[in-house]
């Protein structure tokens, strides 16, 4: 919502640059921010290279002139954060707002946080997430050999 | 329009199965604001005085206020407005989550559910794509699986869905409505209302944006609104440990209902409190929309008779109604009653509140297994007490009396068995005792829809905060007005926190942000209103005192219609009549008559009757109810 407010000046999460993906029944919130990538699929795909990434930071950034709305980026996002704004025809992708995010500013908890150690975080995310998920598994397997609901 | 609201509702009608965009009527904003202000004008209009609740001439209102969906702290609350099955007088249910704002952004203030289907529906609205769509296939499912189902059916996670469980279905008169699987619409039986509409869910997607008046003071005032509530101490106690904080508090003051009100104080408090759950079961923080605070906590039972359990919650109040209300201090257990409440759509206050009172009836030898259908109750047995909220949620056996409420049960049983229904209005007491509380009591006797904690419930004095005492009542009223234990200026607090809750609620933003911890107060929400409305109005505290007292003299009205009067002020002969055994507070019992009067006289309400007097329904410019009030 803080990056709707701050590029559109108006709360819309369908025009926000990032996504939450919340999964209420398992009690677990990803936010599924724009890179660092590793691999940048969007540069890659995009024909008429107005999609480049910093070798440094591996963020990448679109150049809105360039682009012809082929739509290319975003339906190989693997975050899925690249989005077609139909209404007013533009691609809506995080700028990461000069260094200086919004989201990461809004955020409480520091889930969503930007600079050199960002890798760092969503490793230990990723860990986290992958442990929980076992521990979840784990006692599913063990209802099912005991057969209580 | 003033910015800020959508400028539509949305109405619903089941019998011709026809959608109705109506504009939202200007004059509605500076008398009401929103949410619940809304809902109380149109259900006060619409609805005719004493029909059935679960007929087809009632109506549940989805309301939503000017802040919802933006970017001030803790605004993602949404109301359900109905005439309450449980009490059958006024009701309200706010609900955290989500669905608000989704409901704002697909285009509309409000949603309006009339009529009644012939068959199982769910309600389907994305921007203007409106649907009533078949449900046959879903009836019977639990509020999870419904969610899940209707995400799938629509190839859509965004969804937003409130949904009700089998509970719901069989019109148990405390069923909840679920929204993002654990945050309940709990109280006063709104999925009772859904399940006679046969109405399985609504699910809700919006596109469209928020847009306030000022979008850069607003987002000045909403950002530095965020960073209190973040270098709040209390509020990050709460971050950490929800509302179990309260356990250890209210046992200290003796005031952690024991035993279904028996007592104040519980031996195995310890094993519910914070301090001891958060290491043991708590594997996630989670929160509602746009909240800095995050008082979600998600919970896993490792080993003992409900090992595997993983659930959201229960709050305080769950922890009480399941835990030291029926004699058990064993968080794991609460934790299984919670999942059943959330999958099956119940309230847990009730229920547990419920299951208490046949306890006890049955403890003391008033009722027997004849009665129970063989069930040997006792306090404390986890088993059995889970086993008897299942017959409850299916309707089974004993359990379809005591999904009844316990006022009902206690009037079909006789026998003497309601001095342990411990309720008022027909809604079972929450987890507060006016005996160790003098505020509360009050509170508990004049809420507008029966015994009631969220409406004025004042904790600056169960929680002893002498200074937000003084800034906010003035120095002179001190030490009394913190005093839990006198009767002394309870009005005064009751009568101001009631008015500033009534604005909370018409925003609608937390409790948590008004109350407890005490963050913000009338004359934040006076600074933020202009910039978000463009209404110079709304930026007195004064005019919202009086939008405020406008609205509790609705509700009033509203009940005095059901033929609520003084009388039915009471409480529990429990809290009056019985001294409190022990504890800090042994020996204090409540003194309901002088806190009355002074609370019907700042109300401006008669001092006899206890109904809204002809001078303070001219003075909140409430005539117009009198057209729809024979």
């Amino acid at each position: 919502m803080a990056c709707s407010a701050h590029h559109e000046g108006k709360f819309q999460p369908s025009l926000a640059r990032l996504k939450i993906v919340r999964y209420d029944d398992i009690g677990l919130d990803v936010p599924n921010v724009c890179g660092p990538c590793e691999t940048a699929p969007c540069v890659d795909i995009c024909p008429v290279y107005a999609m480049r990434r910093d070798p440094i930071t591996k963020m990448t950034y679109l150049d809105d002139d360039k682009c012809i709305l082929c739509k290319s980026c975003v339906g190989v996002c693997v975050n899925g954060v690249i989005l077609l704004d139909t209404v007013q025809m533009r691609i809506i992708k995080c700028d990461h707002c000069d260094g200086d995010p919004e989201c990461a500013k809004a955020c409480p908890t520091g889930a969503i946080t930007y600079g050199p150690t960002a890798s760092l975080a969503s490793v230990d995310r990723h860990g986290k997430i992958i442990s929980y998920l076992k521990e979840i598994s784990r006692t599913n397997k063990a209802e099912e050999v005991s057969g209580a609901e | 329009m003033a910015r800020g609201y959508m400028g539509k509702f949305l109405r619903v009608n089941l019998t011709d199965g026809i959608f109705n965009v109506e504009p939202l009527p200007t004059s509605w904003i500076k008398d009401f604001i929103g949410g619940d202000g809304f809902g109380a004008k149109l259900l006060f209009t619409e609805v005719p005085g004493r029909i059935d609740s679960l007929s087809d001439k009632n109506k549940l209102i989805i309301a939503t206020g000017p802040i919802t969906g933006t970017m001030w702290p803790m605004s993602g609350r949404t109301v359900f407005i109905s005439k309450a099955p449980l009490t059958g007088i006024w009701g309200e249910s706010h609900v955290g989550g989500f669905l608000g704002a989704e409901l704002k952004y697909a285009g509309y203030d409000l949603l309006v559910i009339e009529g009644k289907s012939e068959k199982p529906v769910y309600i389907y609205i994305e921007d203007s794509d409106l649907q009533i769509r078949d449900a046959q296939q879903l009836w019977g499912l639990t509020t999870d699986k419904l969610t899940g189902a209707i995400k799938k059916i629509h190839q859509d996670p965004d969804i937003q869905v409130a949904a009700i469980g089998p509970a719901g279905e069989r019109l148990v008169r405390y069923a909840s409505v679920m929204v993002n699987h654990a945050r309940a619409a709990g109280r006063t039986g709104m999925g009772a209302v859904l399940g006679s509409k046969n109405v399985k869910g609504i699910a809700i997607r919006g596109h469209g944006a928020v847009e306030v008046h000022d979008h850069s003071t607003f987002m000045e005032l909403a950002k530095e609104a965020h960073s209190r509530v973040r270098s709040n101490p209390q509020a990050r106690q709460m971050g950490k440990y929800g509302t179990w904080v309260l356990t250890a508090v209210k046992q200290e003051i003796g005031e952690l209902p024991t035993y279904n009100h028996q007592t104040g104080v519980f031996d195995g408090w310890e094993k519910l409190s914070g301090d001891y759950i958060r290491p043991r079961y708590t594997v996630a923080d989670r929160a509602c929309f746009g909240c800095s605070l995050g008082c979600k906590k998600v919970n896993y039972v490792r080993d003992g008779p409900f090992a595997g359990t993983l659930e959201e919650g229960p709050e305080y109040e769950g922890l009480m109604a399941f835990g030291s209300s029926l004699g058990i201090d064993d968080y794991a257990t609460t934790l299984k009653a919670n999942q059943i409440c959330n999958r099956y759509g119940m309230d847990i206050i009730s229920a547990g509140a419920t299951i208490g009172f046949a306890i006890e009836a049955f403890v003391k030898g008033v009722i027997t297994t004849k009665d129970t259908g063989g069930l040997k109750l006792s306090w404390g047995d986890r088993e059995q007490i889970i086993d008897l909220l299942q017959m409850i949620a299916d309707r089974k056996g004993f359990g379809n009396l005591l999904a009844e409420g316990s006022k009902r049960a206690a009037e079909t049983l006789g026998r003497g068995t309601e001095k342990f229904a411990i309720h008022v209005k027909g809604m079972e007491v929450s987890g507060q005792d006016g005996r160790t509380h003098r505020s509360i009591a009050l509170g508990h006797a004049t809420g507008a829809r029966g015994a009631d904690h969220l409406r004025s419930l004042v904790v600056v004095d169960q929680l002893g905060y002498e200074d937000v005492a003084a800034s906010r009542w003035g120095a002179d009223k001190l030490p009394e007005i913190i005093d839990p234990y006198t009767e002394k200026y309870k009005a005064n607090a009751v009568f101001e926190s009631e008015n500033a809750y009534c604005i909370r609620d018409t925003l609608i933003v937390c409790w948590y942000s008004v109350s407890w911890p005490p963050i913000f107060w009338m004359e934040d929400f006076a600074r933020m209103l202009p910039s978000v409305t463009g209404e110079s109005y709304l930026g007195k505290v004064e005019n919202l005192t009086k939008i405020a007292e406008r609205q509790v003299t609705l509700k009033r009205l509203f009940n005095a219609r059901e033929g609520i009067t003084k009388k039915d002020d009471q409480l529990p002969d429990r809290f009056t009549k019985e001294p409190m055994p022990e504890g800090p507070g042994k020996g204090q019992t409540v003194d309901l008559a002088p806190m009355l009067k002074d609370y019907y006289t700042l109300r401006g309400w008669d001092l006899e009757t206890g109904l809204p007097t002809k001078e303070t329904v001219k003075r909140l410019s409430l005539e117009w109810t009198k057209v729809h009030s024979e």
